[in-house]
């Protein structure tokens, strides 16, 4: 008891970690969402090239600028031009409307329509072009229903005839397609798995730089899980139950279910963060090993690029980070009705959390010999 | 020897001496590279897993799944009995997404029958629940109007007539920058500087914010004979060099990712990416100076620079972004870095064309560089500061 008040009156004295292990979190619960507030893409900036200049043409171009995904923001005569794109810095996809295209139609012969994007960001280049064909698709069913119903002389059967498949998607686990859903959850576990190493090993390190006595290395463990551990739970809470809400992303699953993730979550962040730190000597250390390696752990839990697309051996290495499994067993609870797989979090809980502690005796008995006075 | 290169000795002498300071110019760098490549190392996701729950069990519903697998995005994982199972193997990431094909699918369409096809995608998962939707939508696309004009042809028209009728428009899709919509490029064109700019500030806080530390910022700066910007050069000519060179090697390596060698300037790359480099060591020059604080420095750097990435618009784009985030994109100079970039490889642009754009770039490490050094020069010599833990 002892060796944990005096853990947690550390924290008190030095503000330095009880900033990155409180500020920081609160500070980006509120930064990090504000990009993605939107969610969608919508409205993405659209030319044409409208050659024909109809009633036609123009009710064409009506019906592209209707589609929520685009908005028409120029609509130019003639053909394509590479210098009027290139001063359109905005636009993000072109369309062109070749001339005499309502005159070949009527007389029953295909035209080409041309159109294409900015493939340098790949969200906006996809909505844009899937918008694009599905506006294009809706006025070919139209020419088409006129071409049945010629032939039948019944609307009804001219519709079914015109679109014989139709095609309904369901968006499972994430309704609104939003991107804030998609990305802010993952990246708020590793917002907290690297608080909570970077705490930790501040905290390590700070005995070393400020040559404080070591302590019994197992009490200190315990003193640091049962810290760490509460930190944890209350920052998900927080980031869970308070800040997501707040942005529109609800969680589905209870809070038994979530403490059932987020315990072995954490334990296995604790453990992981004891291996990490155990080289540290200076406080500072910390934040600058692993500030880098926040992106590449985001990235190895596969919740942005799916892991079976990863190189073999990232695919080997990606289970045995913490958040790998965090990452995907609070999506399965959260938003996809599923039960995780718990053996392999708590297998990464006990062999961290094991490994940690094996090291802290070692390094401390080290540190005892050569220096009994310190430890 | 001069002041200026003592100044780089006692530099390398300390780079050798601290763990830290090394790792995070060669080994941390390394390590983050070499782990961003390995995960994206695809240029594209292919045979994403697709179930499929068929019960018509007949010639139209299997040519429709034989179309379905014969594309290179989606992989028909297994056919199921019933869509409770491939729930479940949704679920369970088994597969992401799975179609079903109802009952009287073929005689509803020899009838002249509208059909209803159902695809459930996990869209929790955003890429790969677009790549199933849009690959099912194409196909789905496709066999509807093959099926219109065989009805039109049966009709008694002759197939481009047919054609002409259920399918007046055609399209014809162009791709402008990227050109093969390699992923992987894309990604890692955006990612590796980002990484890198992170290392450029917090290796900047390092060799300023450590001399607040150990108290031996003055003795620095005396060194150097009280010229603080000779001071600075000799600090950071050893840190700038070794960055530089990586950034130089990321550059390289989306050049050769790209094939852009015959049509793109890599010294205008280059160049770009090293005033964007010098622009994040002034920042690093003002955190310090504003903080005179080695940990606190390193905090307002991780605040400025970790973030940048949801911001740049790669994730998302700016367009849809609110006014707030729009106005933290202006204050990121590597949000230029990665805008310029774009231009010189996948528009043909050169220095000149991108020049307006990086002269924001040298305002801000113009204002940054004087502000840091005036307060630097402020707090050198106040002890009070010194030793901070």
């Amino acid at each position: 008891m002892n060796t944990l008040i005096q853990e947690i009156s550390w924290l008190n004295r030095h503000r330095g970690a009880l900033l990155i292990l409180l500020g920081a979190p609160i500070l980006y619960a509120f930064f990090y969402p504000l990009p993605y507030q939107h969610a969608v893409v919508d409205n993405i900036p659209l030319i044409v090239w409208d050659d024909q200049q109809s009633a036609t043409s123009r009710d064409w171009i009506a019906q592209f600028d209707a589609h929520p995904k685009l908005q028409v923001i120029a609509v130019y005569p003639g053909e394509p031009d590479q210098a009027v794109w290139q001063q359109q810095t905005d636009a993000q996809a072109f369309l062109h409307i070749p001339n005499l295209a309502d005159t070949r139609i009527a007389h029953q012969q295909q035209v080409v329509m041309a159109y294409g994007g900015k493939a340098d960001n790949f969200l906006v280049y996809s909505t844009a072009m899937r918008a694009i064909a599905q506006t294009l698709q809706a006025l070919n069913e139209s020419y088409s229903e006129q071409a049945f119903l010629t032939l039948e002389g019944n609307g009804i059967t001219a519709a079914q005839l015109a679109d014989p498949i139709k095609l309904d998607i369901t968006q499972l686990f994430n309704d609104n397609a939003s991107y804030m859903q998609y990305l802010v959850p993952a990246v708020f576990l590793v917002i907290v798995q690297q608080v909570i190493m970077i705490a930790l090993g501040m905290h390590w390190g700070y005995r070393f730089e400020m040559q404080r006595p070591l302590g019994q290395p197992v009490m200190v463990w315990l003193a640091h899980v049962s810290i760490y551990l509460l930190s944890g739970l209350a920052l998900i809470v927080f980031f869970y139950r308070m800040i997501l809400p707040w942005q529109g992303v609800f969680i589905e699953g209870s809070g038994l279910q979530m403490l059932s993730v987020v315990t072995p979550f954490l334990l296995a962040v604790i453990g992981f963060g004891m291996v990490l730190s155990i080289g540290f000597r200076e406080q500072e250390s910390a934040i600058i090993w692993l500030l880098p390696l926040a992106v590449p752990f985001l990235l190895m839990a596969g919740a942005s690029w799916p892991s079976f697309a990863m190189a073999p051996w990232v695919q080997t290495l990606a289970p045995w980070i913490p958040s790998t499994w965090g990452i995907n067993a609070m999506i399965d609870v959260a938003f996809m009705h599923h039960t995780p797989d718990y053996t392999v979090g708590w297998r990464n809980a006990f062999i961290w959390l094991s490994l940690g502690l094996l090291l802290r005796v070692l390094v401390v008995g080290k540190a005892q010999a050569a220096a009994p006075s310190i430890a | 020897m001069s002041v200026f290169w003592l100044g780089v000795q006692r530099e390398w002498r300390r780079i050798l001496t601290q763990p830290t300071y090394w790792a995070s110019l060669f080994l941390l760098p390394l390590l983050a590279f070499v782990t961003v490549n390995g995960v994206i190392s695809t240029p594209s996701v292919n045979n994403v897993a697709l179930d499929i729950v068929d019960l018509d069990r007949s010639a139209a519903s299997r040519d429709l799944q034989f179309r379905l697998d014969a594309s290179s995005s989606i992989s028909i994982a297994d056919q199921l009995p019933d869509a409770h199972r491939a729930l479940q193997r949704a679920q369970d990431k088994t597969t992401f997404g799975y179609l079903i094909i109802p009952a009287d699918y073929q005689r509803q369409l020899i009838a002249g029958e509208q059909v209803s096809i159902n695809v459930f995608v996990n869209q929790q998962n955003f890429m790969l629940g677009n790549t199933i939707s849009s690959q099912v939508l194409r196909q789905v696309i496709e066999s509807s109007l093959r099926d219109s004009a065989s009805a039109l042809m049966v009709g008694g028209q002759m197939k481009e007539q047919a054609l002409a009728n259920v399918l007046p428009i055609k399209s014809a899709r162009s791709v402008l920058g990227n050109s093969y919509l390699n992923y992987r490029t894309f990604l890692l064109a955006t990612m590796l500087p980002h990484l890198w700019h992170v290392l450029v500030m917090v290796v900047t806080v390092i060799a300023l914010g450590k001399e607040f530390k150990d108290g031996t910022i003055e003795q620095w700066y005396r060194a150097s004979g009280n010229h603080l910007s000779l001071a600075l050069t000799s600090k950071l000519l050893i840190p700038a060099v070794v960055l530089a060179l990586w950034i130089g090697l990321i550059d390289v390596a989306i050049f050769a990712e790209n094939n852009a060698g015959g049509y793109a300037s890599l010294p205008s790359l280059l160049v770009a990416s090293w005033l964007t480099q010098f622009c994040y060591h002034t920042a690093g020059l003002l955190v310090v100076a504003l903080t005179a604080n080695y940990r606190q420095a390193l905090s307002l750097a991780a605040f400025y620079t970790t973030p940048a990435f949801a911001f740049i618009g790669v994730t998302f784009p700016t367009f849809n972004m609110n006014w707030v985030s729009q106005l933290w994109l202006a204050f990121l100079p590597i949000g230029i870095l990665v805008r310029c970039q774009n231009a010189i490889l996948h528009w043909q642009q050169n220095l000149f064309d991108v020049w307006p754009q990086l002269s924001i770039v040298a305002v801000f490490a113009l204002c940054f560089g004087v502000l840091g050094m005036m307060l630097l020069r402020s707090k050198v010599s106040r002890q009070e500061l010194w030793h901070q833990h």
